[in-house]
């Protein structure tokens, strides 16, 4: 079977020409429309070329992790497991499935590009400013740059293959020992140092969690952080003050984004706790836990956020842009942190998820219309209040 | 803390009759107590009742005079249990390190007495380094009995009920699985051992309740149970006279 029908078949087709054509017009045309044609005077301008910026990387990101997650064995055997699809043929997809996926997003990028020129020439000509041109190369470049990148690791020889790999090939032994000693103990560290500051029994249940997450998945839990602090600080030096938005939805979405990847990983682990009778939890605590965890994953962000303070505590629009950054990253944190805690029906979960999902959406939306901002962290405050109030009295064995 | 079964059934779904059937007994959690009988006896049944994994029964279950399904709350912790199943379900992405770290944690182990701990039972049962360096999905059937009996062990706990213990274990690491045995009984650890190994049993069981069919043979002091089998020499012949008549 060649690659391309292979990665079809994991992967799912590759998005059409003409698909790709309508998704780039509506984009540009919406973003157009709200951003930069003046038709909404409280709404500040915020160039779509600016906004591809950011968009790029972060749908970048996913297919970081999709490829990574294919090229590692899932840790419950699944349909890939079940054909006997070999580590080679995997690592053939994934390099495969990057480059396709990548064109794929040049080419969405050069046609919102193009539309929105001729957009900005038809309709907003005082917008129309050869930055933009450099910013598309600067896109241009982010998007090379990390398909590069991505393609040297899985084609290089820092994978190795899984111990379940190894086992279909019938070879039994531990790979390399050097390196598993070297993860294994960074792992361990990194875990205990970072949860060192918490007490019995929340401490050891987010060390728990976070060593789930990097034994599973370690490229990923360090890549997408880093990665999103690297872009929110380039968007920082290169925008400064006067588009502190774009650096406040990197510093959103990237988290939001982590933290919605994991959550599949998490509900799997917290099937595992209930099913390890050791592990004495109740409840209330594996909420917090998972609170904490979600904190730190999003503490990289937050930093960045404080440290950069570029438009500072300015009253009224600094104190809400603050109010509102702090609380959107506090609701992401509870709801992950109930998200990742429901397992008892299908309910529960579905529910924990559109809080996940919708709340944060709308703090996005706090963010970009800074006027209105208050109300968004005011009503997230209040929600955020009754959401943790009922996991907080659960006083109940896990 | 003393448990209490009184006419005691119990009955897995879609099972045509009682796993274990109108049983009664006693014990005190600071001895030291065998668990005996054939395959499918009710053993494992039994220690899930005990443990509470297993709710819906019929007949009464007492802790200390107080109706157990009147307690809320979580055995293992709230009346410092220790527990090693038959088949033990393990952490597979962790190592076995940080599974006992975590447990140990969760225990409030202090960190000497880990140390300590760990070193102990590193000595009598022959753990390697592959309890750091290995996840749990690499452990053999062997190096999962003996993480799991470190588990079971592990920190301040009043009586430890291992189900199958000696499974998978090799000779040198059942001896000092007996020795472990010993020194924590010493220490005042009470310890219930279900076991198909009567030697096992008999070297470290002051008190032996014989199962059959999903009720009590025999429960009493190996001293008595030479008594309730006469006409047999041996501890084999007591017990295969108990499990055949």
């Amino acid at each position: 079977m060649n690659v391309a029908r292979l990665a079809a078949l994991i992967l799912g087709k590759p998005v059409k020409k003409d698909q790709l054509f309508q998704f780039a017009a509506i984009f540009t045309v919406i973003d157009f429309v709200v951003f930069e044609s003046g038709i909404f005077p409280k709404i500040p301008p915020i160039p779509v070329a600016w906004q591809l910026l950011v968009l790029a990387p972060a749908l970048l990101f996913v297919l970081v992790k999709q490829s990574l997650s294919l090229v590692r064995f899932p840790r419950e055997p699944n349909a890939l497991f079940s054909y006997g699809v070999s580590f080679e043929q995997r690592k053939a997809c994934v390099i495969f499935h990057v480059k396709q996926q990548s064109s794929n997003l040049m080419l969405f990028i050069s046609l919102c590009y193009g539309l929105l020129i001729i957009g900005e020439l038809c309709f907003a000509r005082s917008n129309f400013k050869a930055l933009s041109l450099v910013i598309f190369l600067c896109g241009y470049g982010e998007v090379k740059a990390l398909e590069w990148t991505l393609t040297t690791i899985v084609s290089g020889g820092l994978l190795h293959p899984t111990a379940k790999d190894r086992a279909l090939r019938g070879q039994w032994g531990l790979g390399n020992i050097q390196w598993r000693r070297l993860s294994i103990a960074a792992i361990e560290a990194v875990s205990r140092q970072s949860t060192r500051f918490l007490g019995n029994p929340v401490r050891a249940v987010s060390r728990r969690q976070l060593l789930y997450f990097m034994h599973g998945d370690l490229f990923a839990s360090i890549a997408v952080p880093l990665g999103g602090v690297a872009l929110s600080a380039l968007a920082c030096a290169m925008l400064g003050n006067s588009r502190y938005q774009v650096s406040d939805l990197i510093n959103v979405i990237f988290p939001f984004a982590l933290l919605a990847m994991n959550a599949e990983s998490a509900m799997a682990s917290a099937q595992k706790i209930m099913r390890c009778s050791y592990y004495t939890i109740t409840k209330r605590d594996f909420f917090i836990a998972n609170a904490v965890v979600a904190a730190l994953f999003c503490l990289p962000f937050t930093i960045m956020f404080l440290a950069t303070g570029n438009s500072g505590p300015v009253f009224p629009r600094g104190v809400f842009r603050t109010i509102n950054f702090l609380s959107t990253q506090s609701f992401l944190v509870a709801g992950a942190g109930q998200w990742y805690s429901s397992m008892a029906s299908s309910s529960e979960v579905r529910f924990a998820g559109v809080f996940f999902w919708g709340f944060p959406l709308i703090a996005l939306l706090g963010i970009m219309i800074p006027y209105y901002g208050a109300l968004f962290p005011c009503s997230m405050l209040a929600a955020l209040y009754f959401l943790a109030r009922g996991d907080l009295n659960r006083r109940e064995a896990l | 803390m003393r448990f209490r079964l009184e006419n005691v059934s119990f009955r897995y779904p879609k099972s045509p009759k009682n796993a274990i059937n109108n049983l009664s007994v006693s014990f005190d959690s600071s001895s030291t107590i065998g668990l005996v009988g054939e395959n499918g006896s009710g053993k494992s049944t039994l220690i899930k009742v005990l443990l509470r994994q297993l709710i819906s029964i019929e007949g009464d279950y007492y802790i200390d005079d107080k109706k157990v399904v009147d307690i809320h709350g979580n055995m293992l912790s709230d009346f410092r249990l220790g527990y090693l199943p038959e088949e033990i379900f393990l952490d597979d992405d962790l190592t076995g390190r940080e599974i006992i770290e975590i447990v140990g944690d969760l225990r409030g182990v202090a960190s000497e007495a880990f140390k300590r701990e760990l070193d102990f039972f590193s000595e009598h049962l022959r753990i390697g380094p592959w309890l750091r360096e290995k996840k749990c999905s690499e452990y053999s059937q062997g190096m999962r009995k003996k993480l799991g009996l470190l588990i079971a062990f592990l920190g301040d706990r009043g009586f430890v009920i291992l189900d199958e213990p000696t499974n998978f274990l090799d000779v040198l690491s059942v001896l000092g699985l007996k020795e472990i045995i010993r020194q924590k009984i010493a220490g005042g650890v009470g310890v219930l051992v279900s076991s198909h190994s009567i030697d096992f049993v008999n070297s470290i069981a002051e008190h032996v309740v014989v199962i059959r069919e999903g009720a009590v043979q025999f429960s009493g002091t190996l001293a008595g149970l030479k008594n309730h089998s006469p006409g047999t020499s041996t501890v084999d012949e007591m017990y295969l006279k108990l499990l055949k008549d």
